[in-house]
């Protein structure tokens, strides 16, 4: 065997276990490789399992806020149910939440009242049968109720409907006031996402709530020429809320208006304001 | 494919007697009423709403309509997800399921009357319309006859908005009443053109089964 210098030795010995030791491995051999390497097939797998894992998180993210968006409609609706329940109760038993009352509860009037005051309030409700605005008014309490009963004797068509126009805006009033109490806009949702949950969650509401003269499809209709057509349809409009009377005429078309409020920000005070735009109709 | 046609497609061969017609599954067989069940897509995705449709073909539409169909089920909305078919599937089918009946009892012109029996004198003037229509279909031509006149009338003092649609259609109408046929002829016109352009041939009656 030929003499190699031992220097020589040492310095090949070396080359193989130095740091880059895989820049003198034969070309295409696995050891040729840098350490770290990924075969470009395994690079496109992570990619993949990274976008799947994307979507899945997106997936649950969209669940987990529809569940949200459900309790509340749920917790809504139970509030409402509540009040409807309270205010029937009211009714029932004539409790008047205004009487002076003590500590727990009892009424420490003598029972005769201020007469002045009574007579006040008989006239007031006298006045309020010949004005719908002034049922609203009146229906917000529960004496209000014998207004209401007192103008729903009149046999006019016209008058019925407007009765019921009334007594709707009132009840979509206070629908609207808690839905939108109940739901929080954070500051990284736009005015546009913001409006579009409030009315998802006020169409939620109402459907459950299957009111008279809307029911659930007076929530969300669309309308063209020809009679109630599908949304997306071509000239056909979409409307937040129908209100038809016994004939199926429609009495009162609602549009729900959510915008930014043109008050300084105080505290305590709402950041967006909600309103009704509602047009008069007679059919379509 | 739409979305809606896809899960109706897929509960179609579970319900005997009805059958796809573009994105409706439609009752058979078809006459002068088209009856079924569509989805109704909403702003939201995945949130649809699935009406029970019963719709005269005897006036001319460019699209089914809907005065005379209801939202089922009664909460109105059912949500479906490409992420869990089965169960988009299921919640579709069980209102349809239970509904099915109830067009079925639906399929002449004086079933629809009883369908309608809402109409009046004082609602909108298409319903009154398509009654006056029925009402000459099932052979009481001197009342809708007349009911049609009425109606000319009063959409001849209509808007030209609310006129535009309606008053073509009893122009049409008056005329084919002065007429030696009468206004059957354009009533089977009129139902043709609907079926044809709402694709609904698989679903008449001369349809093999």
């Amino acid at each position: 065997m030929a003499w190699i210098d031992p220097r020589a030795v040492a310095h090949r010995r070396k080359m193989f276990t130095r740091h880059d030791a895989w820049r003198w491995a034969p070309p295409g051999s696995p050891e040729s490789k840098m350490p770290g390497w990924l075969d470009p097939s395994a690079t496109r797998v992570r990619l993949k399992e990274a976008q799947e894992e994307e979507a899945r998180a997106a997936f649950d993210a969209k669940v987990k806020a529809l569940r949200a968006s459900h309790e509340q409609a749920r917790e809504i609706l139970a509030e409402i149910k509540y009040e409807l329940a309270w205010r029937k109760l009211c009714r029932k038993y004539g409790y008047d939440p205004d009487q002076p009352r003590d500590e727990v509860g009892r009424w420490t009037d003598n029972g005769q009242g201020d007469q002045t005051e009574a007579l006040s309030d008989t006239e007031s409700m006298i006045d309020v049968s010949t004005d719908s605005r002034a049922v609203v008014i009146s229906d917000a309490t529960p004496d209000g109720v014998r207004a209401w009963a007192q103008y729903a004797e009149v046999a006019d068509n016209k008058a019925r409907d407007d009765a019921a126009v009334a007594r709707t805006t009132v009840t979509l009033h206070s629908t609207l006031m808690q839905v939108s109490g109940a739901i929080a806009r954070s500051p990284d949702v736009s005015p546009q996402e913001y409006g579009t949950e409030v009315h998802t969650v006020f169409a939620k509401t109402l459907r459950a709530l299957n009111l008279p003269g809307i029911g659930t499809q007076g929530v969300e209709q669309s309308f063209d020429k020809e009679g109630e057509a599908r949304y997306g349809k071509d000239g056909s409009i979409r409307t937040d809320v129908v209100l038809r009377n016994d004939e199926r005429s429609i009495i009162a078309i609602y549009d729900l208006k959510i915008g930014e409020c043109d008050n300084p920000p105080v505290k305590g005070h709402r950041t967006s304001c909600h309103d009704w735009c509602r047009f008069g109709c007679s059919g379509h | 494919m739409s979305r809606s046609r896809t899960f109706l497609r897929y509960i179609e061969p579970d319900l005997p007697g009805l059958v796809l017609c573009r994105d409706m599954l439609v009752v058979r067989p078809t006459a002068h009423l088209v009856r079924g069940f569509l989805l109704e897509r909403t702003a939201e995705k995945g949130r649809v709403y699935l009406w029970r449709v019963v719709a005269p073909l005897y006036r001319p539409m460019t699209e089914v309509i809907l005065n005379y169909s209801d939202r089922i089920p009664e909460r109105g909305e059912i949500w479906i997800e490409n992420s869990a078919p089965q169960e988009s599937i299921d919640a579709i089918r069980e209102p349809i399921l239970k509904n099915i009946k109830y067009l079925r009892d639906v399929e002449s012109p004086s079933d629809f009357l009883r369908h309608a029996n809402w109409i009046r004198g004082g609602s909108p003037i298409l319903s009154r319309l398509d009654r006056a229509l029925t009402l000459y279909l099932v052979g009481d031509h001197g009342h809708g006859a007349e009911l049609l006149r009425a109606l000319k009338a009063e959409a001849d003092g209509l808007d030209p908005a609310r006129a535009e649609y309606i008053a073509p259609v009893l122009e049409q109408a008056v005329q084919a009443l002065g007429s030696a046929e009468g206004l059957t002829p354009l009533l089977e016109q009129w139902e043709r053109q609907n079926v044809q352009r709402l694709g609904l041939e698989k679903s008449r009656l001369s349809a093999a089964i």
